[in-house]
């Protein structure tokens, strides 16, 4: 186990690293001239050099990567070039709108999905089941910043009490929730279904049925615990994406979070920003990853002794 | 005289299909008195195992209970609400099936899968309710009971895992023990260990126990009474002693000379021609016509009734003289 | 004594698409969508001939102009036909799903085809930089790109393109590792067959089923990803519109009661059709294609 425990964290140090460079690479070789744009047509080349010059922009360009790279390890991601603060700084606190807003829609999400499929896999073809399913196709295929648009249309602007920007008080959670949220809980109660219909058929359960277990006890801890894993696979896919849905979500609710500091600095082409960011969802995401590989080891027993021969 | 615990008459079971309603079983009747052992015998596909989802109310779907009825010590079992028969199964009726891979939860210890049974039907806390199991683990002949106990089924061995699963079976101390085909799945040598062990227990528990087996070699070991089914219905309902003295129906015959060893000993292995029909495409007349050495005009016409003297019923004509048909 | 060669067994299973295709015919959801998706790619190519208006014509009389006889869709900001721009808005989106799955089929394909036939090292390497990339949420990665090479049609179809192929890689690497134990794969290679020839004579027949299936799949998640981009203003340039412009242009617009959905509700409306469709159409193909499921 703990050999595998090492294993899993050195793999994903390698993916960060890895993907520290490509983005670097990315951004650094952009046609686009952030010098210029920030200081307008008008400057002369040798403001434009002296600029440069100040921002480490004329160094070779491992220099930079090595130099940046430096800093992340210290938490010092470089400095934002129009707004001249520490990219660091404003990432916190963009941070914590990302995150309330991912966590909340997701927990939301994950019950209402969980609800949702096991409901329906117990009702299988029946006329609940297939509205469900219905239902959750449309969830799947309906890009999230169209439903947010279409919330405040039909919702926002026509009861008043419900807010359609910003991110503070809980009412104000309504909208960005149920619009990022959706995607995830038709993603999750389709698998949820399949995953319970999987383990309905299974031995183990008739043997709970005719040992006379409630069926609440049943499904719940016999079915639902069993079904658990496919669906955490689901749940560490859907965490990268989630970040990347929250970014339009932002966009439309205007939530001052990572998404809008990067989709505002990109226009921009504030680059140490940008990359802040990238680098920022890059840690969370392989993070997340680390932590669902792990969480299988706990949810199936029968796991962790592969991954000790492994 | 003694006393009957469970009663089945006339138990019809038929699955409603895109083929049409299928008789998957069809009037099945026996009783089973206390301590007795019910042995069900026939080809893969008899109906069996559908017999003993009867009895337990667990039909899956498309199939339903279309007629007859099942008494659990006096009470009617069919059309008894789904919260009654939960308190009914695992308590006064219990069943060991046939798959000791897959019939435990791979996530959960055995010890718990055991201890929840006893919580689900007796008012005990979890450390009585352990306790018990602990106590029962030891009792099916497992070594260190307490380390069987914290382990997932996965870590144990077939014959360990049916071990388990009688134990399961047993904890609440069942009226009535099902066995479906518990040993087909294991290793002969364990096979032999597990029918001790069913023998052993059930003198040390009382209950009485139907088993399920395809092997006649099995029955003579473990019952006491035999019924014999074909296609659905019981075509040979006798006690023990006198099925292997004296079978009747042509089928059983059939079954008999199919076991090595059984036979006169000309050292040929028979085989019964032929394959079990299709429920969808049963025969006009006696339903083991077409495989019957003795079958004449009349059987592939007409269907038999159940023919019998004292204790012993046969479904075929060639047996008629022996006296009434059993009603109905 | 030279052997000569087996042929892959799907190559003489000459039923084998056949099979398929009266599998997919069957299933009614995989043809109602395999008729939609004709139909959209009919309105792409010939939305010349389709689209009831000029799609940039501006009739500033019709600003904002509620759905009519006239026009279906009503019309946006400018007072151009909003169904006549969903039209045109459809060959963006078509184009962008078809081209950046065929860039990201070829790489994909290769890498994962030299991952599973070589094994070892390059497996190694190859493994790895799909588990960089399938770390980071796809949007991200083209947002990225897609800053760095400016907006435009084809720096949409390469951004999108050259991040989608870690799916079709990992899949085409479980494919090759079970074709490589064959008998016909092996032989060929006792022969002395070259190495590009195993590939391209016998594994890729054999993975062409898991290729159209991915590419099937990943069309609607490219069509999603351009027009989450095109939303952040990252995607096509003006005057061309995809439906993801539209949307994101109309945000300005809804009217403060809400009463122009219309302009919002069209263009997601065609978008979510799409992506349905080729979605269905993908479920159907795999459960027609899979030979696993095949009795």
């Amino acid at each position: 186990m703990k050999r595998y425990l090492v294993k899993r964290v050195l793999l994903a140090l390698g993916i960060l690293f890895s993907i520290s460079l490509i983005t670097f690479f990315i951004l650094h070789i952009m046609p686009g001239d952030a010098v210029a744009l920030m200081l307008g047509d008008t400057a002369d080349p040798n403001t434009l050099e002296t600029v440069r010059h100040n921002l480490g922009m004329d160094k070779p360009f491992p220099q930079q990567y090595l130099e940046w790279i430096m800093g992340v390890f210290t938490g010092d991601l470089g400095t934002s070039y129009f707004q001249r603060k520490p990219v660091a700084d404003l990432l916190l606190s963009a941070f914590s709108y990302t995150a309330k807003l991912a966590v909340v829609s997701y927990i939301i999400a994950l019950a209402v999905g969980l609800v949702v499929g096991v409901v329906s896999a117990l009702n299988r073809g029946a006329i609940l089941d297939r509205g469900l399913m219905t239902l959750t196709v449309v969830g799947i295929s309906a890009p999230s910043f169209w439903i947010a648009i279409l919330l405040q249309i039909f919702i926002g602007l026509r009861f008043k009490a419900i807010p359609i920007s910003g991110l503070e008080a809980p009412i104000d959670y309504l909208l960005p929730c149920i619009s990022l949220g959706l995607r995830y809980a038709a993603s999750i109660a389709r698998i949820t279904r399949t995953s319970m219909l999987e383990v309905m058929g299974q031995d183990f359960i008739r043997t709970a049925r005719a040992k006379g277990l409630s069926p609440l006890r049943t499904v719940l801890v016999h079915m639902l615990r069993n079904a658990l894993i496919p669906i955490i696979t689901v749940i560490g896919a859907d965490i990268g994406t989630l970040f990347a849905g929250s970014m339009l979500t932002e966009s439309v609710f205007n939530i001052n979070g990572v998404g809008k500091l990067l989709v505002d600095n990109i226009t921009k082409r504030d680059i140490p920003v940008v990359q802040g960011c990238v680098i920022c969802v890059a840690i969370i995401c392989v993070v997340v990853y680390l932590i669902v590989d792990l969480l299988y080891a706990v949810v199936d027993p029968n796991i962790r002794l592969g991954g000790e021969e492994a | 005289m003694a006393e009957t615990i469970l009663e089945v008459k006339d138990l019809s079971i038929t699955f409603f299909t895109k083929q049409g309603a299928l008789p998957t079983v069809d009037g099945v009747s026996f009783t089973l008195n206390r301590g007795e052992t019910l042995g069900i015998v026939g080809e893969s596909g008899c109906g069996k195992s559908m017999t003993v989802n009867g009895i337990l109310q667990m039909v899956p779907a498309p199939g339903r209970v279309t007629g007859g009825s099942v008494k659990l010590a006096g009470e009617e079992l069919v059309g008894m609400r789904e919260k009654e028969l939960c308190r009914k199964r695992g308590s006064d009726m219990a069943i060991i099936f046939q798959e000791p891979m897959t019939s435990l939860n791979p996530l959960m210890t055995c010890g718990r899968q055991i201890s929840e049974t006893i919580q689900a039907h007796k008012k005990m806390s979890r450390k009585e309710a352990d306790a018990r199991a602990l106590e029962l683990i030891g009792m099916v002949g497992i070594p260190m009971p307490e380390k069987i106990f914290s382990s997932i089924p996965g870590k144990l061995s077939g014959g360990q895992r049916q071990r388990i699963v009688i134990a399961m079976a047993l904890c609440n101390d069942p009226g009535v023990l099902i066995c479906d085909e518990p040993t087909t799945a294991l290793d002969v040598t364990v096979q032999a260990q597990i029918l001790g062990l069913i023998n052993e227990l059930k003198e040390k528990f009382g209950s009485a126990i139907i088993f399920i087996t395809h092997d006649l070699g099995v029955i003579r070991q473990m019952a006491d009474k035999v019924l014999v089914m074909y296609v659905g219905q019981a075509v040979e309902y006798v006690d023990a002693r006198e099925l292997f003295a004296n079978p009747l129906h042509p089928y059983t015959q059939g079954l008999m000379r199919c076991i090595p060893g059984m036979n006169s000993g000309d050292g040929d292995l028979h085989v019964i021609d032929g394959s079990v029909p299709m429920l969808y495409d049963l025969p006009k007349g006696c339903l083991f016509a077409p495989r019957c050495p003795y079958a004449d005009e009349r059987c592939r016409d007409q269907r038999p009734g159940l023919y019998g003297r004292g204790s012993h019923r046969v479904r075929c004509f060639r047996c008629e003289a022996m006296g009434e048909e059993d009603v109905p | 004594m030279k052997k000569r060669k087996e042929p892959s067994p799907v190559l003489t299973y000459r039923g084998y698409y056949r099979e398929s295709w009266d599998l997919l015919r069957r299933d009614p959801l995989a043809m109602i969508s395999l008729v939609i998706v004709l139909l959209l790619v009919i309105v792409a190519v010939f939305a010349p001939l389709i689209a009831p208006y000029d799609p940039d014509k501006q009739i500033l009389s019709q600003r904002l102009m509620k759905p009519c006889m006239e026009h279906w869709f009503g019309c946006d900001e400018h007072g151009r036909d909003i169904l006549s721009r969903c039209i045109y808005g459809c060959r963006i989106s078509l184009s962008v799903g078809l081209v950046s799955q065929i860039i990201a089929t070829v790489i994909g394909y290769f890498m994962g085809v030299c991952a599973g036939y070589f094994g070892g090292k390059v497996d190694a390497a190859i493994s790895f930089l799909v588990q960089v990339f399938s770390s980071l949420p796809d949007l991200l990665l083209a947002m990225a790109l897609m800053f760095a090479l400016g907006r435009g049609l084809v720096n949409l179809y390469i951004s999108l393109g050259v991040l989608a192929w870690s799916r079709t890689a990992r899949l085409i690497r479980g494919t090759v590792l079970q074709l490589k134990e064959k008998e016909y794969v092996k032989s060929c290679r006792v022969d002395g067959g070259s190495n590009l020839r195993i590939i391209l004579r016998h594994l890729l027949p054999n993975c062409i089923p898991t290729l159209i299936i991915t590419i099937t799949m990943g069309i609607p998640s490219a069509i999603l990803s351009e027009a989450s981009l095109s939303f952040l203003g990252l995607g096509v340039r003006a005057p061309m519109s995809s439906w993801g412009d539209m949307i994101s242009a109309s945000r300005a617009f809804m009217g403060s009661d809400g009463s122009k959905w219309f302009y919002s509700f069209f263009p997601g409306l065609c978008m979510i059709v799409a992506v349905i469709a080729f979605n269905t159409l993908g479920d159907g193909l795999r459960d027609a294609l899979d030979p696993k499921l095949r009795k």
